[in-house]
């Protein structure tokens, strides 16, 4: 066979290949678009665009790792503080998710649960008890939080990791917290209206605002039309709260509603920025996650979409980073570590039977005195996990969803 | 005086009890066949590209397949412009496909890098094809004609046959969109998508034209990295030529 020949021939093989490929990727997450899991290079990649893509574990573990994770920046890297020897540790939950869809020898035979707190289709009911459960509050000032966290939950919320910052006093109240800063950067295009429907709904009594930075005052904005609910309702954007007026429909509107009352409320439309583009660059000065400023220059700046309310938004990752430390905090009594975490998801390591592993920067010794951390054994840590039940289950359900067990 | 006031008011429209409401036998929607545009027929075709190269990783020849199912529409090999194709060539192109009917007779399609560019342009650009390739950044910079500065991570690129040199410069066809592809980062793979062209009925209406780069989609499944396509294959226990 001459070089053309076999050139011509791989050219040809190159098909069983690709329907090969694509036949494992339909295994393993169905309907997935083959160019989203190559672009991504996550092969659970979660197309919420693409309709008919059901939420299976796989993509839901996405969605942590990758939309909102690693996009919005607030993975934070593995705690395990050096790569494990033999072992190609995976170094963020983007790559776990990829090891673990396929043959896990990335892991090196290393057993792994990720587990994740809530997706997008719980985040208006994580919202829901968040706001709504008198006893919340009241719950979370259990012991267990009080010692490790004190009297102040600090949360930083916000949509994309910036924007938004506020620290939350959740022992003033049951029913409210106290947002020691309300800060909307200036230059972001914040429009008025926008800030003052976030001001007006965090004094609403869910909120005490003690310090509030204000934007300048733009130009009106031209062109925002009352939103029609579905049972007739106009509801002024400028001045009425969407989430509030959803919530006075109908019971029998509210199933079509839950939905948009959802995106509302949490992620998505709560949290919607738009692109803008330019014809030159501008200079932005964005908070960043702790409030710190963030400048930059760009043709390509972000508005807040007609429905934002980041307050809300920043609220439901706030919870979720709660959560995640709550669960860490767990854990860690336990005897375990958790060495990977997303916003809303974890991953520790753990194993059928527990025991430890060699990892330098471990807590635990080796008998030999190298250095490793305790692996917790499945059921153990699903022990530590049910025990958030009680807190933030919701509806009967458990508050952690095991996504992963490789 | 009177005065005109206008009233606005709602009426809840009347809820009908779940027993009064008639029983109405729904009829079964039609079957409309898929839509060209759906994922589901997008995953049947493919418009895969096969570079081969010279010791000095210079392009001497690209193998061309447009599939469909596993049907092969279009089948050939794009020689470098300004040269004549070689010997060898002429004798593959002349030997009879072997997914074809019997009895049907069909040679490769010999054409340049230029004419390959704008095939490109063609298939997966303004239909949509998904274009698949075994290390696609790298396949596609070989097919380059023009390369633009590299801003933000990101650069773009124009396939040859998608402009022409004027002058000494290169000036972009105003019908043929140009490759963007955004770094990620070391040992990422970079997102690629296509930019509009100058001339805006040239667009596509409503695709997505996708890429596919086979060996990130094989790591992806096989969960390890694959860095050649006989690996990819033995791990996905698929046949794979050998000399």
């Amino acid at each position: 066979m001459t070089e053309v020949d076999l050139a011509r021939a791989e050219c040809a093989a190159l098909l069983p290949l690709y329907r090969a490929a694509l036949a494992r990727l339909d295994a393993m997450a169905p309907g997935m678009s083959a160019s989203r899991a190559f672009s991504t290079g996550s092969l659970v990649a979660y197309n919420r665009r693409a309709a008919g893509i059901p939420a299976s574990a796989e993509s839901m573990a996405a969605v942590a790792a990758d939309d909102k994770g690693l996009a919005a920046g607030a993975f934070t890297g593995p705690r395990v503080a050096a790569p494990l020897p033999g072992i190609a540790m995976p170094q963020s939950l983007h790559d776990l998710n990829r090891a673990h869809a396929g043959s896990f020898s990335a892991l090196g035979g290393t057993t792994y649960l990720v587990a994740e707190t809530i997706g997008f289709e719980d985040a208006d009911d994580e919202l829901a008890t968040l706001l709504d459960d008198a006893d919340l509050i009241e719950r979370l000032l259990d012991p267990v939080t009080a010692a490790h966290f004190g009297p102040t939950l600090v949360c930083v919320g916000g949509s994309d990791g910036a924007v938004f910052s506020a620290s939350v006093d959740w022992a003033q109240s049951r029913h409210s917290g106290t947002v020691t800063e309300l800060f909307f950067p200036e230059s972001t295009g914040l429009p008025v209206y926008w800030f003052e429907a976030a001001l007006a709904k965090a004094k609403s009594g869910r909120f005490t605002i003690e310090r509030v930075r204000r934007p300048v005052p733009g130009p009106p904005v031209k062109g925002l039309k009352p939103y029609r609910l579905l049972d007739g309702t106009l509801v002024d954007l400028r001045r009425q709260d969407l989430a509030l007026a959803l919530r006075r429909l109908p019971d029998r509107m509210l199933g079509p509603a839950g939905k948009l009352a959802g995106h509302v409320d949490c992620y998505g439309l709560g949290a919607r920025h738009d692109l803008k583009s330019l014809d030159k660059a501008i200079n932005l000065i964005a908070a960043g996650r702790h409030g710190e400023p963030l400048a930059e220059t760009t043709r390509h700046p972000e508005y807040p979409a007609e429905f934002t309310s980041l307050l809300l938004s920043g609220a439901v990752s706030a919870f979720t980073k709660f959560v995640v430390g709550l669960t860490e905090l767990l854990i860690n009594q336990a005897g375990g570590v958790v060495s990977h975490f997303a916003t809303d998801a974890i991953a520790v390591p753990a194993s059928r039977d527990g025991g430890l592993w060699a990892c330098p920067g471990g807590g635990s010794r080796m008998p030999d005195g190298q250095e490793a951390v305790r692996l917790l054994s499945h059921d153990q840590l699903r022990a530590v996990l049910a025990r958030l039940d009680p807190l933030f289950g919701y509806d009967g359900r458990p508050a952690w969803k095991e996504v992963a067990a490789c | 005086m009177a005065h005109r006031i206008r009233l606005r008011a709602h009426v809840e429209p009347p809820t009908p009890e779940p027993d009064d409401e008639p029983e109405v036998e729904e009829l079964a929607e039609p079957k409309r066949p898929p839509s060209k545009r759906s994922a589901h027929f997008r995953r049947r075709r493919a418009f895969f590209i096969h570079v081969v190269v010279d010791e000095l990783d210079h392009a001497i020849a690209v193998f061309f397949r447009e599939v469909f199912d596993n049907w092969t529409r279009r089948e050939g090999v794009a020689f470098p412009d300004g040269t004549s194709p070689t010997a060898d060539l002429f004798a593959s192109a002349s030997r009879q496909r072997q997914d074809l009917r019997p009895g049907f007779v069909a040679r490769l399609d010999i054409i340049t890098f230029s004419q390959l560019g704008r095939l490109l342009v063609s298939r997966c650009y303004r239909f949509g094809v998904p274009l698949v390739a075994w290390d696609l950044g790298w396949s596609l910079s070989r097919l380059a004609g023009h390369v633009g500065r590299s801003v933000g991570g990101a650069f773009s690129v124009a396939l040859l046959g998608c402009g022409a040199v004027v002058d000494g410069k290169w000036k972009d066809s105003d019908f043929c969109p140009r490759l963007r592809v955004t770094a990620r980062g070391s040992g990422q793979p970079a997102f690629v998508r296509w930019l509009a062209p100058r001339d805006q009925d040239s667009m596509p209406k409503g695709l997505y034209p996708e890429f596919v780069d086979l060996m990130n989609l094989t790591s992806s499944v096989a969960g390890e990295t694959i860095p050649d396509p006989g690996g990819a294959a033995a791990v996905l226990d698929v046949g794979w030529p050998t000399p």
